[in-house]
C-alpha cells in the first residue's frame, strides 16, 4: 500500500472509532470529558510501562483505561461531596492526573523514553513507518490494526447497547424506570472514551483526539435529528475531512492532525452557517419568514374587525398602519405587496379591503384560533 | 538551589502571582459555570501566538502575550456566538474550539519550521511552561495585566455581580448584557494567559478553578470568594513552586498544580462553613440536642401524670415513649450530666432545671430553631 493510502486510511479510522462515543458525548453534553480523560491518561501509561517495560504493549491500552474510568470515577465523587459544578470537578480533576504523570516520568523515568509531548501530540506522517509483523509477514501499519479493532470493540458495544444508550441519554428518568441502570451505560461509555482515546492518541495525540471525538458529531447534529443518520454523517464527515486535512497537509509541508483539525473545523463552522434546516442563515431566513407572516396575519385580522364599520374609513386606510402597527413604511410596503400577490385583500385608492380568499383565510384562522382554546 | 537565589526569587514571586490573579479571577469562570473556558483559552492561545510571530517577526513575551489574548478571546467569542444561535451546547463548542485552534497552531508552527522534530522542541515550553526561563520584565508583565484586570472588575462590580446570578434581571434592567459578557471573557482571558508561561496549556486549567472550588467551601458570598480564592492560588502556588526549585527535575507546573489540588482537598474536609467535617460537627450536635429535647420532654409530659414533676420512673417506662433507634443510653448519661434528670439505680426523674429547659422547649416550635 502506499504510504500516503495509509495515513489517509488511519485517519478515517481513527475518525470513525471516535465518532461512536463522540455522538453520545456531545448528546449528552459532556463534550469536554473528552478532553479530561485524554490528559488523566498519562499516568495509566507510566504506570504501565513501568510494569511492562514496553512502550508497545497492549497492557499500556489496558493501564490507560483503568486510568481513564479512575478519572471518571474521581470526577462524579468530587461532584457529589464538593460544592461544585460537573465542569468545575472536570477541570480540576485531570490537570490533577495529568501532573501525577509528568512528575513521575521526570522522576523515573528521565532516561527512558516517554515524551510527555509525544503523548499530546500524536504524529500522522509517522504512522506508515511502524508496521505490524505477524510471523515475519509486513501487515501493515500497526496503529491501523489497533485502530481497527477498536473501531469494530465500539461497533459492537453500539450494537449490543443502542436502544439503552439511546433512551439514557434522551431520557434518564425513563431508562432509570425501565430498569436500565445510567451508572453502568456511563461507565460503559467512558470505558469506550477511555479506549479509544488511549488507542488514538499513538496517531493524533490526545488534544487532537477531542476533535475527532467532538467536530464529526457536532456537524452531523446539525444535520439531522435522527440518532442513526447522525452516525453516517459523522463518519461520513471525518472521512472527508481526513482527506481534506491530508492533502492540506501536504500543501503546506506541514503536521497532518494539525492540518485535519484545522479542516474539522473549517468544516464545523460551515455547516453551522448554512445547514438546511438548523444553520444560522436559514435560521435567520426563517425568522424573517415567520414575521412576515405574522405581520400578514395581523394585518388580515385588522381590517376584518374593522370592515363595514364606521370606523372603517379611518382604520383601514392604507396610510393608517404605520401609526396603528409601528410599522417602518418600507415593513408594511412589503408586506401589502406580499398580501395583493396572494390575492387577499385590494387597495382601492388607499383604502384596504379583504378579498374573498381573505376573509375566508381569516374566518379559518379565528376558528382554529378557538377551537384551539 | 539556594532559597534567596534571583531564579529562584523570580520564579516563586511569579508562581505566587500568578496564583492570586488567576485564582481570584478564576472564580467569576466558576460562577458563572463556565469552569472549563481556562482550558480552551489556553490551548487557543498557541495559534495566537504563532500568528503573532508571523505577523511581527518579534519574539518579546509582550507581543506573545497580546497574540495569545486576542486569539484566545476571539475563540471564546465564537463559541458564545455558536451557542446562541445554533443547537450546539457550550460543552460541545468548547471542546470543538479548544482542538481546532491548537491543531491550527501546530499546523502554523510545523509549516513554519518545516521539521516535525524542531516544532515539537519549542512546542514543549508552552504546553507544560517554562517557569525557569521567567525574569524580572515577566513579572512585571503579569502584574500590569493583573492590576488591568482588577480594575476592571471593580469598576463593574455591581454589573457582574447581577449579570452572573441574574442574566434575565440584568437584561430587563437595560444592562448591555452581550457587551458586558464580551469584557467578562476578556477579563478572564487575560488571566488564563497570564499562567501560560509557567504552568502551561494543559495545567492551565486547574490554576483557574481550584482555588475557586476551595473558596467555595470557605465562604457564600462572591466577593470573599474571590479574595479567599486570590490568597490560597497564591499560598499554594508559592509553595508549589518554591518546592519544586528545591528538587532537581521537579517540573514547577506540576508541582504546583498538585499543591493546588491538595488546598482544595483540604477545603473541601475541613473549612468552615461548609466543609464536611465542619457539617458533620455541626450535623451531630444538631442531633444531639434534638434527642436531648425529646428525652426531656418525654420525662415532662409523664411527669405530668403526676402530682410532683420529680416523680422517679422505671426506664422501660421511658422507653416506650422514644423512637426505636432511639441512643437511650448515652442521653441519659448526658441528661444526667447536664443537670436535667437525676437517677436512683434504674429509677429516673426530672429535676428543676430539667423542668425549666422542657418548659422553655415546650411549644416545639423552638425545637427546630437552633
Amino acid at each position: 500500500m502506499n504510504p500516503d493510502f495509509e495515513i489517509i486510511l488511519t485517519a478515517s479510522l481513527v475518525s470513525a472509532a471516535c465518532s461512536i462515543p463522540g455522538i453520545f458525548l456531545v448528546l449528552r453534553k459532556m463534550a469536554m470529558m473528552s478532553d479530561a480523560i485524554g490528559h488523566a491518561i498519562l499516568p495509566g501509561i507510566v504506570i504501565g510501562y513501568f510494569i511492562t517495560q514496553n512502550l508497545n504493549s497492549p497492557l499500556l491500552i489496558l493501564g490507560a483505561g483503568l486510568a481513564g474510568l479512575f478519572t471518571v470515577f474521581i470526577v462524579e465523587m468530587v461532584n457529589k461531596n464538593a460544592l461544585i459544578k460537573e465542569d468545575a470537578s472536570i477541570g480540576m480533576v485531570f490537570p490533577m492526573f495529568f501532573s501525577i504523570g509528568v512528575i513521575l516520568v521526570t522522576l523515573f523515568a528521565g532516561n527512558i523514553h516517554i515524551d510527555t509531548d509525544s503523548i499530546l501530540l500524536g504524529e500522522l506522517a509517522f504512522v506508515p513507518f511502524d508496521r505490524l509483523w505477524l510471523n515475519g509477514v509486513n501487515m501493515g501499519p500497526r496503529v491501523a490494526w489497533v485502530m481497527g479493532v477498536i473501531l469494530i470493540l465500539n461497533v459492537i458495544f453500539l450494537a449490543l447497547f443502542f436502544k439503552e444508550l439511546k433512551l439514557s441519554t434522551f431520557d434518564k428518568a425513563l431508562a432509570a424506570s425501565l430498569g436500565f441502570v445510567p451508572v453502568a451505560i456511563h461507565y460503559g461509555l467512558m470505558t469506550s472514551v477511555s479506549l479509544t482515546a488511549v488507542a488514538a492518541f499513538d496517531a493524533v495525540g490526545s488534544i487532537l483526539v477531542v476533535a475527532f471525538m467532538v467536530i464529526p458529531p457536532a456537524i452531523a447534529w446539525l444535520l439531522t435529528d435522527d440518532l442513526k443518520m447522525m452516525f453516517f454523517y459523522s463518519v461520513l464527515s471525518g472521512v472527508i475531512c481526513s482527506i481534506g486535512g491530508f492533502y492540506l497537509a501536504v500543501l503546506l509541508d506541514s503536521s497532518i492532525a494539525g492540518a485535519i483539525t484545522t479542516v474539522f473545523g473549517i468544516a464545523l463552522f460551515l455547516v453551522f452557517l448554512f445547514s438546511p434546516e438548523k444553520g444560522y442563515v436559514s435560521t435567520l431566513r426563517l425568522r424573517r419568514l415567520q414575521r412576515y407572516t405574522f405581520a400578514e396575519l395581523a394585518l388580515l385580522i385588522h381590517l376584518d374587525n374593522h370592515k363595514n364599520t364606521a370606523a372603517e374609513v379611518v382604520e383601514n386606510r392604507r396610510d393608517h398602519l404605520q401609526d396603528h402597527f409601528n410599522w417602518e413604511t418600507a415593513f408594511s410596503e412589503k408586506v401589502l405587496v406580499n398580501l395583493k400577490k396572494k390575492n387577499l385583500l385590494s387597495d382601492e385608492s388607499g383604502l384596504l379591503k379583504l378579498s374573498e380568499a381573505g376573509e375566508k383565510l381569516v374566518a379559518e384562522k379565528k376558528q382554529a384560533f378557538f377551537s384551539a382554546m | 538551589m539556594s532559597l534567596m537565589d534571583y531564579t529562584v526569587t523570580v520564579i516563586s514571586t511569579g508562581a505566587a502571582l500568578l496564583g492570586l490573579i488567576t485564582g481570584s479571577l478564576g472564580t467569576l469562570a466558576v460562577v458563572r459555570k463556565q469552569s472549563l473556558i481556562g482550558d480552551s483559552v489556553s490551548h487557543a492561545a498557541l495559534p495566537g501566538i504563532v500568528l503573532a510571530f508571523i505577523l511581527t517577526g518579534s519574539k518579546s513575551p509582550l507581543i506573545f502575550t497580546m497574540g495569545a489574548i486576542v486569539v484566545g478571546w476571539i475563540g471564546t467569542l465564537i463559541v458564545q456566538f455558536m451557542v446562541r444561535n445554533s443547537r450546539l451546547k457550550f460543552d460541545t463548542a468548547l471542546a470543538s474550539m479548544l482542538s481546532v485552534f491548537f491543531g491550527l497552531g501546530l499546523m502554523l508552527i510545523s509549516y513554519l519550521q518545516k521539521t516535525p522534530d524542531a516544532s515539537q522542541a519549542g512546542l514543549e515550553k508552552f504546553l507544560f511552561g517554562q517557569a525557569a526561563t521567567l525574569m524580572r520584565q515577566d513579572l512585571f508583565l503579569m502584574l500590569v495585566m493583573g492590576i488591568v484586570a482588577f480594575f476592571l472588575v471593580i469598576l463593574f462590580w455591581n454589573v457582574w455581580k447581577v449579570m452572573i446570578f441574574n442574566p434575565d434581571y440584568a437584561q430587563s434592567i437595560g444592562i448591555p448584557v452581550k457587551l458586558f459578557d464580551a469584557l467578562l471573557t476578556f477579563i478572564q482571558v487575560i488571566a488564563i494567559v497570564i499562567g501560560l508561561q509557567i504552568v502551561g496549556v494543559v495545567l492551565m486549567s486547574a490554576m483557574l478553578i481550584a482555588p475557586a472550588v476551595a473558596a467555595r467551601h470557605w465562604s457564600d458570598k462572591l466577593g470573599h470568594m474571590m479574595i479567599i480564592a486570590g490568597v490560597i492560588g497564591a499560598v499554594s502556588s508559592f509553595a508549589g513552586a518554591t518546592l519544586s526549585t528545591q528538587i532537581a527535575g521537579l517540573p514547577t507546573g506540576p508541582v504546583i498544580t498538585i499543591s493546588v489540588t491538595l488546598a482544595v482537598v483540604f477545603s473541601v474536609f475541613f473549612a468552615s462553613g461548609n466543609g464536611m467535617l465542619w457539617k458533620y460537627i455541626s450535623r451531630r450536635s444538631r442531633k444531639r440536642e434534638l434527642s436531648m429535647k425529646l428525652l426531656i420532654k418525654s420525662f415532662y409530659e409523664l411527669s405530668l401524670e403526676h402530682e410532683e414533676f420529680s416523680h422517679p420512673h422505671d426506664i422501660s417506662v421511658i422507653t416506650l415513649r422514644l423512637p426505636d433507634k432511639y441512643n437511650l443510653a448515652g442521653c441519659l448519661e448526658r441528661g444526667k450530666n447536664d443537670g436535667f434528670i437525676g437517677n436512683n439505680g434504674n429509677k429516673w426523674f426530672l429535676t428543676e432545671k430539667g423542668l425549666e429547659y422542657a418548659r422553655k422547649n415546650e411549644n416545639g416550635g423552638e425545637l427546630y430553631e437552633s
